[in-house]
């Protein structure tokens, strides 16, 4: 069984991902080069985000809305057309709830050392050249992701 | 024990919730949707799209450039 090679665009992609980390890495925040960067940082994803939805057009998989397609049972982890999830959504309620509230608790306490929010732990991460360029490159990762779903 | 205690604890409860959530529906595959499965849902919309692609790009803005 011969493993599937990434397209020359995914190397591709991924080179100027590395790049722009590794400038964004060098960047500190409120200066004009940290806001081009990550204005930079937008248009792949954005053009990402058009060729993919063109190459895929809209169907009724993972809207809810269609009928199951006969004969067709994904693998596992695969997406299942037309699968109406329901109330099982309600798994991911829980955790990204809990999250979102305890980011508006803490975000109301002070002082900000004895109530680290989401965004003040990652300016901790952010501090060092390599964590920034690090934080950066996943959120990248993260933007393509969403994109190409 | 400081509130800064309090506060990172619960954080790193709600992460290991967030992680838990992710091995049991990878555990049990068609039986819980995945995290594919919710940003296909959002983004099966042109503004769907839009609204998850403004987001991430607040989130960058927010997290980089301020």
């Amino acid at each position: 069984m011969s493993r599937r090679r990434a397209p020359t665009r995914v190397w591709v992609g991924a080179g100027a991902a590395v790049v722009l980390s590794v400038v964004a890495a060098s960047t500190s925040p409120f200066t004009a080069s940290a806001e081009a960067v990550v204005a930079a940082g937008f248009v792949p994803v954005v053009v990402l985000a058009v060729v993919s939805r063109r190459q895929h057009r809209p169907t009724s998989a993972g809207t809810g809305t269609g009928p199951p397609v006969p004969g067709t049972r994904p693998g596992p982890g695969e997406e299942e057309p037309g699968r109406r999830w329901g109330r099982r959504w309600g798994i991911w309620l829980v955790p990204l709830g809990g999250i979102a509230a305890w980011e508006v608790v803490t975000y109301a306490g002070s002082p900000r050392a004895e109530h680290p929010t989401l965004s003040s732990m990652l300016d901790a991460v952010d501090a060092s050249h390599l964590g920034h360029g690090a934080a950066f490159a996943a959120w990248l990762v993260l933007g393509c992701w969403l994109v190409t779903r | 024990v400081t509130e800064r205690l309090v506060t990172l604890v619960v954080w790193a409860v709600l992460a290991a919730a967030l992680v838990g959530c992710g091995v049991v529906v990878r555990a049990a595959p068609g039986r819980w949707p995945t995290p594919g499965d919710l940003v296909r849902r959002l983004t099966a919309r042109w503004a769907g799209l839009a609204l998850v692609v403004l987001v991430w790009m607040w989130l960058g803005w927010h997290a980089f450039a301020r």
